[in-house]
């Protein structure tokens, strides 16, 4: 069956587009990043072929976006507002949302970038070392240094206590 | 913590492949299952994210992914092409027409060729008419030549020039062992 724009879009665009709002912090330049991605698919999608995870196919080209996006502005993407912040998430994660954007933002983009596909969409390593153009390993020493800073920013925030009632992960 | 084991731990927390040894010596560690928890706590308010684009975006969006209109029928597209390619071979014919015209009305207006009633004659002056009836040049009278027969020699070998010997016999006698045992006169 022939995989149309519109199918892929209806899976994925919430995903693509949340990765995008965690990466830049900024609800309506994720929403042009999300529309610039499917821009794209619309486009290549002639030359697609399904052999892989589709899934690891759109964050490619997301990432591709969030690069060129980063060259156009040549400047590390801003962070979350307080109010944007607190408005975004739903009330069991709004108590750490301030302080998770704040520190995802203090982040190298290198490890924010492997961390966010990593936990958002849930890509493999290898998955992800193909789309951050680097290895296995180099992928597991950036998400070990970015939980070991994102804790350190988050000291005492992230306990289950402070947190309430987790979803099961 | 020992910074092995956390590394071991990220990986395990991940599902990736860890060395079970190593595992067991990380988890082990007393700091392990806070480490464990932190991260299950920070996964679930990274996913914890329930937030949807705008309706702006979802407007913007279907015309993105709406498929271009169907296209016309093939001979559509030859529409255009055969009505321009009309209108230049109605203008080419009017053209031609219309220059035909032009030039049938220049040729009844214009004077009709007069028949040649006086035709000058003009003469330099000085000149000898030629009148008379020119004759041909009478042919020319080509001389036969040919060429001289060889003589037969009458010289005799006692009369052939005498070879300068002298010279080489002097040039002999200056080498280093020349004239030394055999010298001796030219006779």
């Amino acid at each position: 069956m022939e995989t149309t724009a519109a199918d892929l879009f209806e899976r994925h665009h919430v995903a693509i587009f949340r990765f995008f709002r965690r990466v830049t912090g900024d609800p309506d330049l994720a929403e042009d990043l999300t529309q610039d991605v499917f821009v794209r698919v619309v486009k290549a999608l002639a030359a697609y072929q399904p052999r892989g995870w589709e899934t690891a196919w759109l964050f490619q080209i997301a990432r591709t976006v969030l690069v060129d996006h980063h060259r156009r502005r040549r400047e590390p993407s801003a962070s979350l507002s307080a109010p944007e912040a607190l408005a975004a998430g739903s009330p069991a994660g709004q108590l750490v949302a301030f302080g998770l954007q704040e520190a995802l933002g203090r982040l190298p983009e290198a490890e924010r970038t492997v961390f966010l596909l990593r936990e958002v969409t849930g890509l493999s390593y290898s998955e992800v070392a193909a789309l951050c153009d680097t290895s296995e390993d180099g992928v597991g020493s950036r998400l070990f240094r970015a939980r070991r800073r994102l804790r350190q920013l988050l000291s005492g925030r992230l306990s289950v206590d402070a947190l309430g009632p987790v979803r099961r992960v | 913590m020992h910074e092995r084991h956390l590394y071991a731990l990220s990986r395990f927390f991940d599902g990736e492949s860890v060395d079970p040894p190593l595992l067991l010596e990380s988890l082990a560690d007393p700091e392990a299952a806070t480490y464990l928890t932190e991260w299950a706590a920070l996964r679930a308010a990274v996913r914890e994210d329930d937030s949807r684009p705008s309706d702006r975006f979802y407007a913007s969006m279907a015309a993105v992914l709406t498929p271009p209109p169907v296209r016309r029928a093939s001979w559509g597209r030859w529409i255009g092409p055969a009505v321009a390619a009309s209108v230049v071979l109605v203008a080419g014919i009017a053209g031609f027409d219309a220059g035909r015209q032009f030039q049938r009305q220049h040729t009844q207006t214009a004077e009709p060729i007069r028949a040649v009633e006086r035709a000058a004659q003009t003469r330099t002056p000085g000149a000898e008419q030629q009148t008379r009836r020119l004759t041909p040049p009478a042919p020319t009278a080509v001389p036969l030549v040919t060429p001289p027969q060889p003589q037969p020699t009458t010289r005799r070998p006692e009369d052939w020039p005498v070879a300068d010997t002298r010279l080489r016999f002097e040039s002999w006698r200056d080498t280093p062992r020349g004239g030394q045992e055999d010298r001796h006169e030219r006779p």
